[in-house]
């Protein structure tokens, strides 16, 4: 069996509120699942839920086809990476590991050995002996992975692993868990950022409000929901009102319009040419007395596939 | 399951040498504590207690209770009316006011220091100090009124005294008119008797004139015959004649005697009749000297008891009659404890108490934070995600908990031991079983406060809450006896109260394990209580706050 982790209808509420419905996902060994959504949208519930924290209201969770219900050894396979870091910060990073480590089951001597070895996979190999509080928040963020992986789980979970985490450093976490998973460890992480994880996932699962908007490849979901073109005009004086009027004559779909940076921004679907858009453009700006400064036709980026999803 | 256990006391250790200032209150914290306690409550006796003392006028007990009081180390301050004295207690500058006053007493024409008397003051919100004050100023006081009371019975004593002597005396003169009146009694009735009776001499008289009837009627007889024999004889007319003239002086002899006889007859009826008047009185008298005996002899048989019970009384010794009733107290410690120290301080009889009370407050609020930092803490995440059960965490804790607790008592005990003598070491297994089962039933109850509260401010108020009811409901700030019986009843199963009472038993009294069985057996009732519903309420807690 190549599954390693199956939802099946998964539900969830807290304190009175419904934070999950009914949400289904199938992550194959290997794969790298990113969980994308808004803030507050759900994620972190579902991806305690599939850890085990939480007991779901409804469905089941299969971790390498084992009920983690009802089997607590399920949760051997997998290592859990949270946003806030979980350790103890008056510990040791070596401490910290070799704590985890015991209680995971794991005898003394293989702890002992896998400390190294993930130290130094994570890149900590110096820091041994100091304290998690002394850490620096990238290195905080390293070690709560070092301790998710300590009791080799098949099953990496990373909530929001590179949130609050400058570019630089977030490329680093990055890579650390690319080459995470190209040891073999199958991973699902969080995160709002599309931009920073589309590009290493193998799988997206969109969640908005407790829903699950999509799951799939990322090929899939943009092409589930790329047949958009976004049309950047920039004018003077910038009577952007005018144009849209001028556009909306000619039974053209506006799917959505808004200004930004003193930039017009119109997405109208892919069923006719470039060249059609255009041209109409050009007519309005003609019609309105606007001068035109910039125009860009182009198809939409992830993040706007995203927020376009979220639109919807 | 061991080495899990094992890795998780072993992680809160770390935790605990990490933080410098958490491992070191763990070992002086109880080392002040004890230190501190020990120096205060290291003697037996008050120190430093004020008197405010009044008093309307100079007199002689005013004089003695001042020196009195200072001898026994007490501060007295002299104030110049009641209400100053009174005022100084309500603002705790003396701990008590003494009122001397004057009234009236027979007594005090024995003694001037009777005519007063001592009235306190006292403030009876120092609920624990009043009483002591109040017995340390009132034995001061007593012993004094004792000593005058000695003085005054002693006086009494020497007039007693003085009384028997007189009476003493006075009994031989009543033994004299006694014996003098016996002395008249006898001769009265013996001359009452030796006066004849009223009919004396007739008996003599009576046949005497029956004689000389028959001695005249002899004569005439004597005539007759002569008459009729000796006169026709011739011859014998002279015989005759002189024979009539014999009888003739005879019969007038017995006429003589005859008269006489009625004259000794007629004298002897007057001498009877003054007998008879004599005899009379003289009787009188004798009834009367007896009637007078008597009531002397009662007088003297009163004296006699009299003098016995004054003989009594003189035997009596002043001490006894000023305690009567003599009372001694005999502390009912351990032959085995009175021989460590022949004087026990305060702190051998408040150990259990304050052991009782330092393993409530530290078990309790160690085990509700503790509790309360692991829930809150970045790692109880991943600790709850793990294959170990909760249950288990919960243990571990409980286990480190129950290792702290018991190293603060160690030193508790050590300390007690070599600085302060404290008799601790007897029974160490009993006092440890009940130790044990007292800790752990605390350190539930401190996780009970630990999953039930989701903020720590809230759980530690409900720890200091539990562990200053425990406190107060305790018989340590107001003795249960005084509480109303409903309540006292509730109170003996305080834990606390069960525990104190059983260390106290087996301290101080070093009473076997058997006498503490009831206490026992409630606290392991507790212990499981409380361990069922920690698991209960841990069960149900919210998994994150």
């Amino acid at each position: 069996m190549d599954n390693l982790l199956e939802a099946i209808n998964v539900s969830k509420k807290l304190e009175g509120v419904w934070r999950l419905y009914n949400i289904n996902i199938l992550v194959k060994k290997g794969d790298l699942v990113g969980i994308i959504g808004p803030s507050g949208a759900g994620k972190t519930v579902f991806l305690k839920t599939i850890s085990g924290f939480y007991k779901p209201e409804t469905g089941l969770i299969y971790v390498d086809s084992q009920d983690l219900n009802l089997n607590k050894l399920a949760q051997k396979k997998i290592g859990f990476s949270t946003q806030s870091c979980s350790f103890y910060p008056d510990l040791s990073i070596e401490d910290n590991l070799y704590y985890f480590g015991k209680i995971y089951g794991i005898d003394k001597k293989t702890v002992k050995d896998r400390i190294d070895n993930i130290l130094e996979m994570v890149g900590l190999p110096e820091n041994k002996k100091t304290k998690a509080k002394y850490l620096s928040g990238g290195m905080q963020r390293r070690l709560d992975i070092a301790c998710a992986l300590i009791h080799d789980p098949d099953l990496l979970i990373l909530d929001e692993p590179i949130a609050n985490l400058d570019p630089m450093l977030r490329e680093k976490i990055i890579e650390l868990i690319q080459n995470i998973n190209k040891n073999g460890k199958t991973i699902l992480i969080s995160s709002h950022f599309m931009n920073d994880i589309e590009s290493i996932c193998t799988k997206l699962l969109v969640i908005k409000e407790g829903y699950a908007l999509t799951f799939g490849t990322p090929k899939e979901i943009r092409d589930q929901y790329s047949n958009i073109f976004e049309i950047a005009v920039r004018t003077f004086p910038g009577k952007y009102n005018l144009i849209l009027n001028y556009i909306q004559q000619f039974d053209i779909k506006i799917k959505n319009s808004y200004v930004k940076n003193n930039c017009l921004y119109i997405h109208v679907p892919k069923d006719r040419q470039p060249a059609t858009y255009l041209k109409l453009i050009f007519d309005s700006l003609l019609n309105t007395n606007e001068n035109l400064i910039g125009i860009n036709l182009n198809t939409l980026s992830i993040d706007e596939l995203f927020s376009e999803m979220l639109r919807k | 399951m061991i080495t899990k256990l094992l890795a998780i006391i072993v992680k809160n250790f770390k935790q605990l040498i990490g933080s410098k200032s958490s491992s070191l209150i763990i070992i002086f914290g109880p080392l002040f504590l004890i230190l501190i306690t020990g120096l205060a409550l290291s003697n037996a006796g008050l120190r430093d207690i004020n008197v405010g003392l009044y008093s309307q006028e100079d007199n002689q007990l005013n004089d003695i209770l001042l020196d009195k009081i200072k001898e026994n180390n007490f501060n007295v301050n002299i104030l110049n009316t009641i209400e100053e004295c009174k005022d100084s207690v309500k603002k705790g500058l003396n701990h008590i006011c003494i009122e001397i006053k004057p009234r009236a007493s027979e007594l005090s024409r024995y003694d001037s220091r009777v005519g007063y008397e001592a009235i306190f003051y006292v403030d009876y919100s120092k609920v624990r100090l009043v009483w002591a004050v109040i017995n340390a100023v009132r034995n001061v006081v007593d012993s004094e009124s004792a000593k005058i009371s000695k003085e005054i019975i002693n006086k009494v004593s020497q007039n007693i005294e003085l009384v028997s002597t007189t009476m003493e005396e006075n009994k031989d003169t009543l033994n004299d008119i006694i014996n003098t009146g016996e002395f008249v009694k006898e001769n009265v009735h013996n001359l009452r008797n030796s006066i004849g009776d009223a009919s004396a001499g007739k008996d003599i008289l009576v046949p005497l004139k029956i004689s000389i009837n028959n001695q005249r009627s002899i004569l005439n007889n004597l005539r007759n015959n002569i008459n009729n024999t000796l006169i026709p004889i011739p011859g014998t007319s002279q015989i005759v004649y002189n024979m009539y003239t014999d009888i003739n002086i005879l019969e007038s002899e017995l006429n003589n005697l005859d008269t006489n006889l009625i004259k000794l007859e007629s004298f002897l009826e007057n001498k009877n009749l003054i007998d008879r008047d004599v005899k009379s009185s003289l009787l009188e008298i004798e009834n009367k000297l007896d009637e007078n005996l008597k009531k002397v002899n009662k007088a003297k048989s009163s004296l006699n008891r009299l003098e016995d019970e004054l003989e009594g009384i003189k035997s009596v010794k002043a001490e006894d009659i000023i305690r009567p009733i003599p009372v001694s107290i005999t502390p009912v410690t351990s032959q085995q404890a009175a021989s460590v120290s022949n004087a026990l301080t305060y702190l051998d009889y408040l150990f259990p108490s304050i052991i009782a009370l330092i393993i409530t407050f530290v078990s309790i609020l160690l085990s509700t934070t503790l509790t309360m930092k692991e829930r809150r803490s970045m790692a109880n995440f991943r600790n709850t995600i793990s294959p170990t059960s909760n249950y288990l965490f919960l243990i571990g804790l409980y286990i480190f908990s129950l290792i702290l607790v018991s190293i603060q008592i160690l030193i508790l005990f050590i300390v007690g031991k070599i600085f302060f003598n404290l008799n601790i070491t007897s029974n160490l297994f009993t006092v440890s079983l009940i130790l044990f089962s007292f800790i752990t039933l605390l350190i539930f109850s401190g996780f009970i406060f630990g999953y039930l509260f989701n903020s720590e401010e809230t759980a530690i108020v409900g720890a200091v809450s539990l562990s200053i009811l425990m406190f107060i409901a305790s018989g340590l700030i107001l003795p249960v006896e005084t509480m109303p019986r409903i309540m006292g009843n509730i109170i003996k199963f305080n834990p606390f109260v069960l525990t104190e009472t059983a260390l106290r038993q087996v301290l101080i009294f070093d009473l076997p394990i058997q006498s503490i069985v009831t206490e026992g057996i409630i606290l392991l009732v507790y212990m499981a209580l409380f361990i069922a519903l920690s698991y209960i309420i841990m069960k149900y807690s919210k998994k994150e706050i």
